[in-house]
């Protein structure tokens, strides 16, 4: 049994009279641990799988297995709870709390979970414990978005969602956090789900997941991922 | 055009927030149109009023009454435009005080309620809901001032002169007076005018009240004054001239009297003096009749004596002679016959004898014998005869006599019965005479009295004095104005509060709604539409809500909020219904000012964004930095607030602006409901406070006839009916003047002091026990604030009859309703030099107090009763009128609050939709994510309602202050319910207007976090 399972999930939007077929009959399966991109063009449905796995959204039809658990059954309680708990999430605009240091962003999420990691260590391995006690508005865009991560994963969530995790950067910096997402996956056998229209990422994946018109187009299996400083941008 | 189409797409897209505006705007200018033209619309309507009915400008009595010299040159005057003089009469009917108007159609105008006017002298119209028609109304008082005494009731009226319940002071009964009536004025005896009513030149055309209107009729009084010491003199001068020519006349009289009087009175003295000299005459006449009589009896009776013994002693010898013949008297007669029959025989027996014979000379012999015996005894009768001819004489004589002094006797008698009668008489006379005499006397001494007593009043007659009267002296007309006013001042302060909540809101909205559209701004500028387009498409979506808000504010405002401030004061007074005026200029006012402030503030907040570049309009706005605050210093502290704590403080400290807006918005509302509870509080406690704790007793039964100490009969009834330690009260209405006005207050001198605590609570205002002295007065809070006496300083008060007193305060009482003064006997007796008491203080302890009331007024003592809970629930109209008021400001104020709470929940959210989305995509659950936001509110509206209830004090104070009457000092303490209530609502509003947030937290859509900020 795959650590994810997804079974022919569709998600139709009812616009009235029209209905609009925002994804049909996906299903793919992800291991633990595996760094997956889903890549596709824009309107592709690619984050409508990202809000589905993310417990934002909910499915028409189909199932979603995540560590034996069928979320797509799960109640909108149940489904904060999974987010709660199971998920860490990655913003494209990294969407900290302006008001908190970076610490303390990092803090907010450990303080609902479970069973947290360290925030500041968290914060360490990210490299920013110098600039624990600054306020996101001080901090450069990759700087942010590394506490972001950074906050996902003191959640110690059994699956990392990033959407456009570096659509928001310059080169330079995107790089900087994909490897530092490349890295946590493998050192922390982190599930990572990277979502992003951008190519050249997918090379750093396990498993790329290419999704055209609402459908699974292709599941790629990379035998040999790339490391982030060898790809090119 | 397009931009005029992109604002009406704005508003379906956001109609809470347009809907908000027009709210906000409808709220604050209704409440300031309303509450400002309340005022207004009153003035107005009793202006109408007061016009329609000519109520007069001003009013002139004088202490001697006026005449028609006085109409004619009160006519003269330049500002003089009606003069009509009147007549009026004060009397107590059915125990109430009562003044009788002559009924006139040009001044001070009557409407007829029911009924009709009087066609008769002997109808009359009573004020409206006291007699009906065909009641009988009979005046109990002798008086010669009208032709009748008994009058019937035709028809039920309103004046304009009697508009409140307080009719002002009387000369009558307990100096109060308690009702009106008109009659035709030809009721009228006086041989003078007792009033002169006058309007001034165009005071008609200016409204009532106003300056305008003090201007006009102040002319006129100019004129008066100087025309009053002119007409006092000519006044004078004539009632001294008439007083003199009736002196002179009376005098006349007198003299003439005194003249007729005197020489009836000396001949009916002669007649008497006459009479009595007859008397005397006639009495000695009788005296000298009767002695003469006697006399003249004496005699006669001797005479008749002698010649009875002259008749005997002639018999005697008669007899003796007779015997010489041996004969009696009866005997003589036969003797003598048959002597001649012997003489005849001889004589024949000698005619036969010879002349010479022996015989014969024998014979002869014999013969001449028995001729001498017959001769002597021819002779003795001849004597007999004359003795018997006397004896018959002297009878006769003797009978004559006696009938004689038997009709001389008679007589006498008569006349002495005639003296008697004539003595009787006579005294009676006498008596009469003097009792007539002495009656003149004494009435002409009277008279002689009168006239000295007239000259003495005479030389010390004073001049007389006019008083004038203005509207200002009408209770009515300067009450209605103090209502009026009351209003305006609540106006005054009240509306500014609300517009400015109101304009701020609109700021933020206006802010937080370009702030939102930035990008399309920038979109809009990037296209080439100039700045002015866009922003005039902004101003003109807010003056469409604007104007939305104005339509229904204005409608409400002029229309519904004066309807309903009105009805407070239809309690108390009988006026006309409100007519509600369109007040244009306010309008304009009002409209220009939401247009402007509106323009200006949606120019200022777009005009923020132009400054910027459109491509930088186009990112997102810089994120506001995060700053550490004084609190994170104290880290112990710090270290164990949880991180929504963090954000919460932290950002309370970030968005400066919003919280000053939102303190002001909420701290405003919750004075504006503090101050409604405020007032509330002080109105009602009023009542209690004066009426159950500080004059606690039941009644004032006002007695018939002023006592100078307890009654026994009195105190017999009064323990009958269950009353004991009643006390002995003298009250009268006095008046005294400050800051211009007249006011009244009541005197109440007190027999006795021992019981009084059980009827009154005198504390002073520290709140200790006053008690009596000897050598001053006590009087209440408010009316030494109107003077502003102290402890130990005098006062003024002036008596009905316009006396003037000095008195010297001893201390100064808590009161809340109306101004007393009130001493002990001692210092009455000394001040106002009387000791008698007009009224006596009860409780009835607990018993039925209409069965007592009755049983009090129906025995011979008591007119009148004065219940203490009728005062009270006088007030009480007068307390709901307020509660209106108060229930509009917090109904206002509620609506108010709620606005502004929604509104700032609303702008916090949609400010950071972005973060919170993100926060559900982290996981944090709707309860939590809606405490992120709330506990800021919360924060705020808890800040926000301490501040406000700081702020309501002072507002509180201020609109007690302004709202506070002469006759009533208010309780200034909130209670602390009150406190409680504002706080509450606060807390609830804000309760409620989470809930409602809670759904539209709910509605955010996690998805928007992956957006790109906007």
């Amino acid at each position: 049994m795959p650590f994810i399972n997804v079974k022919n999930i569709s998600k139709i939007y009812n616009m009235g009279e029209v209905s609009i077929k925002a994804i049909e009959k996906i299903s793919f399966s992800i291991e633990k641990g595996e760094l997956v991109v889903i890549l596709g063009p824009s309107g592709a449905g690619k984050t409508t799988i990202l809000n589905i796995l993310g417990g934002m959204d909910t499915v028409t039809s189909g199932s979603i297995i995540i560590d034996d658990k069928d979320i797509s059954k799960y109640s909108k309680k149940q489904l904060t709870d999974y987010r709660r708990y199971d998920i860490g999430f990655v913003f494209q605009f990294y969407n900290l709390v302006g008001n908190l240091t970076a610490l303390e962003n990092v803090s907010l999420a450990s303080q609902i979970c479970k069973e947290p990691l360290d925030s500041l260590t968290m914060l360490s391995k990210v490299g920013l414990k110098a600039r624990k006690d600054h306020f996101p508005a001080q901090l450069s865009g990759g700087e942010q978005q590394r506490v972001s991560i950074a906050r996902a994963l003191a959640k110690n969530p059994k699956l990392l969602l990033c959407d456009e995790p570096t659509g928001a950067l310059d080169s330079k910096t995107g790089r900087m956090i994909l490897e530092l997402l490349q890295d946590t996956c493998k050192k922390m056998q982190m599930t990572t789900i990277i979502i992003t229209h951008n190519v050249v990422i997918s090379e750093i994946a396990d498993k790329v997941i290419k999704i055209k018109n609402g459908q699974v187009d292709d599941i790629i299996i990379n035998k040999m991922p790339k490391l982030v400083k060898d790809i090119d941008w | 055009m397009l931009l005029f189409k992109n604002s009406f797409s704005k508003i379906r897209r956001s109609l809470g927030r347009f809907f908000s505006l027009i709210f906000i705007v409808a709220l604050g200018s209704a409440f300031f149109s309303g509450i400002r033209e309340t005022s207004s619309d009153m003035v107005k309507t009793m202006d109408k009023y007061y016009d329609e009915s000519s109520l007069m400008d001003f009013k002139i009595v004088s202490t001697m009454g006026l005449t028609a010299a006085d109409v004619s040159s009160l006519e003269s005057l330049n500002h003089s435009y009606k003069v009509i003089p009147s007549y009026s009469y004060e009397t107590l009917i059915d125990g109430k005080t009562t003044k009788i108007y002559a009924l006139s159609d040009q001044i001070n105008k009557i409407e007829l309620i029911n009924g009709q006017m009087p066609a008769a002298e002997d109808e009359i119209l009573v004020e409206y809901g006291t007699y009906h028609v065909n009641d009988i109304i009979t005046i109990e008082e002798e008086q010669d001032a009208l032709k009748n005494t008994t009058y019937k009731v035709v028809g039920e009226v309103r004046s304009p002169l009697y508009i409140y319940e307080n009719k002002g002071i009387s000369t009558v009964g307990d100096g109060k007076l308690d009702t009106f009536m008109y009659i035709l004025p030809s009721n009228f005896t006086y041989n003078y005018y007792t009033e002169i009513y006058l309007l001034a030149l165009g005071s008609i055309e200016e409204i009532s009240y106003r300056e305008a209107y003090i201007n006009k009729i102040s002319l006129l009084e100019e004129e008066l004054k100087d025309l009053k010491p002119i007409r006092e003199t000519a006044r004078y001068e004539e009632i001294l001239q008439e007083a003199m020519q009736e002196i002179y006349e009376a005098e006349e009289e007198l003299k003439a009297t005194k003249e007729e009087n005197e020489q009836k009175f000396k001949d009916a003295l002669t007649l008497i003096q006459n009479s009595e000299l007859d008397l005397v005459t006639a009495k000695s006449d009788y005296q000298k009749g009767l002695s003469t009589l006697n006399n003249t009896k004496k005699q006669t009776e001797e005479k008749f004596a002698y010649e009875n013994s002259e008749l005997e002693s002639a018999r005697q010898k008669i007899n003796e002679e007779l015997n010489k013949y041996g004969i009696t008297s009866s005997q003589l007669d036969s003797f003598v016959a048959s002597l001649e029959d012997q003489i005849i025989k001889i004589k024949k027996v000698m005619e036969t004898l010879p002349n010479t014979s022996e015989e014969y000379l024998n014979l002869e012999k014999q013969l001449t014998t028995l001729n001498s015996n017959k001769e002597a005894l021819e002779q003795i009768q001849k004597i007999i005869k004359k003795t018997e001819e006397g004896q018959k004489k002297l009878e006769e004589a003797q009978r004559l006599w006696q009938e004689e002094y038997n009709k001389n006797l008679s007589f006498l008698n008569e006349s002495h019965q005639k003296i008697l009668e004539g003595e009787n008489e006579l005294s009676k006379s006498k008596e009469e005479y003097n009792r007539n005499y002495q009656t003149y006397q004494e009435k002409i001494k009277k008279a002689e009295q009168e006239i000295s007593d007239a000259k003495t009043e005479l030389a010390s007659l004073e001049k007389p004095e006019w008083y004038l009267f203005n509207r200002e002296d009408n209770s009515g007309y300067t009450t209605f104005y103090e209502s009026a006013s009351k209003v305006d001042a609540i106006a005054s302060v009240f509306p500014i509060f609300f517009i400015l909540v109101a304009l701020l809101m609109c700021m933020n909205t206006m802010t937080r709604m370009i702030d939102e559209e930035r990008s399309e701004i920038g979109l809009l500028t990037s296209l080439g539409f100039s700045k002015r387009k866009i922003i005039e498409g902004y101003i003109f979506y807010v003056l469409i809500a604007t104007v939305i808000g104005l339509v229904i504010g204005l409608s409400v405002g002029y229309f519904l909020v004066p309807l309903a401030l009105f009805d407070v004061y239809t309690s108390s007074f009988t006026i006309p219904p409100l007519i509600t005026y369109f007040n244009v200029k306010t309008s304009i006012i009002i409209v220009l000012v939401c247009f402007l402030t509106m323009t200006i503030v949606t120019y200022l907040a777009a005009n923020r964004d132009f400054k910027s570049m459109p491509a930088s309009l186009l990112r997102p706005e810089a994120p506001k930095i995060g700053r550490k605050v004084l609190l994170e210093r104290i880290s112990f502290l710090w270290r164990r607030l949880s991180f929504t704590w963090k954000v919460t403080i932290r950002n309370l400290f970030r968005y400066k602006k919003r919280i000053i807006m939102t303190i002001i918005g909420i701290s405003g509302c919750t004075a504006l409901l503090l101050t409604g509870f405020g007032i509330k509080d002080s109105i009602n406690s009023l009542l209690d406070k004066q009426f159950k704790e500080i004059q606690h007793y039941d009644a004032l039964a006002f007695l018939e006839e002023s006592q100078p100490k307890p009654q026994e009969e009195i105190t017999t009834l009064l323990k009958d009916n269950a009353i004991t330690k009643e006390i002995y009260v003298n009250m009268e209405t006095y008046t005294f003047k400050a800051s211009n006005k007249t006011m009244n207050t009541y005197i109440m001198a007190f027999q006795d002091i021992t019981n009084i605590s059980e009827y009154l609570q005198l504390q002073n205002l520290e709140g200790g026990t006053i008690s009596f002295d000897d050598y001053g007065v006590i009087i209440t809070e408010k009316m030494a604030k109107l003077l502003s006496v102290q402890k130990g300083d005098t006062l003024k008060v002036r008596s009905s009859d316009n006396e003037l007193y000095v008195l010297k305060v001893s201390d100064i009482c808590h009161n809340y309703v109306g101004n007393y003064i009130y001493m002990n006997s001692k210092y009455y007796e000394k001040i106002f030099n009387q000791s008698t008491y007009n009224a006596i203080m009860i409780n009835f302890n607990g018993k039925e107090s209409s069965t007592i009331g009755n049983n009090l007024i129906s025995s011979p003592y008591f007119s009148s009763i004065q219940y203490t809970k009728d005062s009270m629930s006088m007030f009480e109209d007068i307390v709901d009128g307020m509660n209106d008021i108060v229930y509009l400001i917090i109904g206002f104020s509620t609506f108010l609050a709620i606005t502004v709470l929604y509104n700032l929940t609303t702008i916090n959210i949609s400010e950071r939709k972005r973060e919170i989305a993100s926060l559900k995509v982290l996981g944090f659950h709707d309860g939590e994510v809606s405490t992120y936001v709330y506990r800021e509110t919360v924060i705020l509206t808890i800040m926000g309602s301490i501040i406000g209830i700081v702020l309501g004090l002072s507002l509180n104070t201020f609109v007690l202050s302004v709202a506070e009457t002469d006759e009533i000092l208010f309780v200034k303490d909130i209670h602390f319910l009150s406190y409680l209530y504002t706080f509450i609502i606060m807390i609830i509003f804000t309760i409620l207007v989470q809930f409602i947030t809670y759904f539209i937290l709910r509605k955010i859509n996690m998805i928007d976090s992956l957006k790109s900020v906007e």
